[in-house]
């Protein structure tokens, strides 16, 4: 039997825990997902650019950055996004890859397209809606 | 304020728990008293939702473990919020916890209070039963408690009598020892009854029992040391008394 309890002292200390970490859960992981939307981002726009002038190898440079990119961080955006979101950027990647080897514009544009949209949705610069909530 | 996505949807997910919290919450504290078993109703929002919260990204492998732990975490801290909260003001723990009602007064049942807290009298009789209460006519008070149980005050006829009452002199009030426990000695709460293994192994020796490991448990409680050897050496109940050297 015990006089005493520590309890008070875990549950205080596991308070602080908690806030700590639903701090970190804010604010580190956005880096993560800011720096690799960006360069996708930046990357599909000139490799967009460069299909329109026909440049297919310097189109194919970019997407095989955008892809480099996407590889290197796609453990870390899993922890924090849909698995499936994530699955379907990979995919479209790969399509895109795929079709500048095949010199197929129209539908390369188009996956760009939707690479473009994955990746302005993982870092648009939207404020939280009291619809959003509910 | 909230500049991407990822910040929205943890934001999100921790203001829903927390909104979600207060709802079941205000839902639970409006159903009555009887909804209500043990704990009280901060501690019993948390139970019903954390293992739901828990339940969705783990049994769903696309979701990341993040969209689980943000509610989780956001749950906990408003229930610690609660109860500290509830700890430190009284006027806080009235609306959160209410307050115990007299259900029986002076052996009248209640019958305005009981209604308000959405009681029937057959969950009065069955908690007067769960107390070995048979009639309402042996209680003279009976109050339900913020948790929901019933405490009750039996009528002076049917109180139990008291050594103060008799005027004896009452055994001294010490709690209960277990000092062995399958087979292997508690240290510290043989030293807190004030005895030591030599002892022990005296006492042992004398009830025929060459050593702890015989033992299945062994209690020092009220001057009296309590064994019981294990089912393979006969599962005997041996009552010793204390008494003599220490």
């Amino acid at each position: 039997m015990k006089k005493n309890t520590s309890f008070p002292w875990v549950s205080h200390a596991v308070c602080i825990f908690a806030v700590a970490a639903l701090a970190a859960l804010f604010v580190f992981p956005a880096r993560y997902l800011d720096k690799m939307a960006g360069v996708i981002s930046e990357e599909g726009e000139q490799a967009r650019i460069a299909i329109m002038d026909g440049r297919q190898a310097s189109a194919q440079v970019h997407i095989l950055n955008m892809l480099r990119e996407f590889e290197k961080r796609k453990d870390s955006i899993m922890l924090f996004f849909h698995h499936e979101d994530v699955d379907e950027m990979e995919r479209a990647l790969n399509c895109a890859r795929d079709l500048v080897a095949l010199d197929e514009s129209d539908n390369l544009i188009c996956e760009l397209n939707s690479i473009m949209q994955i990746a302005e949705h993982m870092r648009s610069v939207e404020n939280a809606k009291l619809s959003d909530i509910f | 304020m909230v500049k991407s996505v990822h910040y929205i949807i943890m934001f999100i997910l921790f203001v829903r728990a927390i909104i979600l919290y207060l709802l079941v919450f205000v839902v639970i504290r409006l159903s009555g008293k009887r909804q209500i078993s043990d704990l009280q109703p901060f501690d019993l929002v948390i139970t019903l939702l954390v293992a739901d919260v828990a339940s969705v990204p783990a049994s769903d492998t696309g979701m990341p473990l993040a969209y689980g732990v943000v509610p989780i975490l956001a749950l906990f801290l408003v229930q610690q919020l609660f109860a500290w909260l509830s700890l430190k003001y009284e006027g806080f723990r009235n609306v959160t916890c209410g307050a115990p009602l007299l259900v029986i007064i002076k052996g009248v049942v209640q019958e305005p209070t009981l209604r308000s807290a959405r009681y029937t009298l057959n969950d009065l009789m069955e908690q007067l039963r769960a107390k070995d209460v048979f009639e309402i006519a042996d209680v003279e008070y009976a109050i339900l408690e913020t948790n929901g149980q019933l405490s009750v005050l039996l009528k002076g006829s049917e109180q139990s009598v008291t050594y103060k009452a008799l005027g004896l002199e009452p055994p001294a009030a010490v709690p209960p020892y277990m000092v062995v426990q399958d087979g292997k000695v508690h240290e510290k709460a043989l030293r807190q009854s004030g005895y030591d293994q030599s002892w022990l192994m005296k006492k042992l020796a004398k009830a025929g029992i060459k050593g702890t490991e015989e033992l299945l448990f062994a209690f020092i409680s009220g001057g009296k040391l309590h064994l019981q050897t294990k089912s393979n050496h006969g599962a005997r109940a041996i009552f010793l008394d204390c008494g003599g050297e220490k």
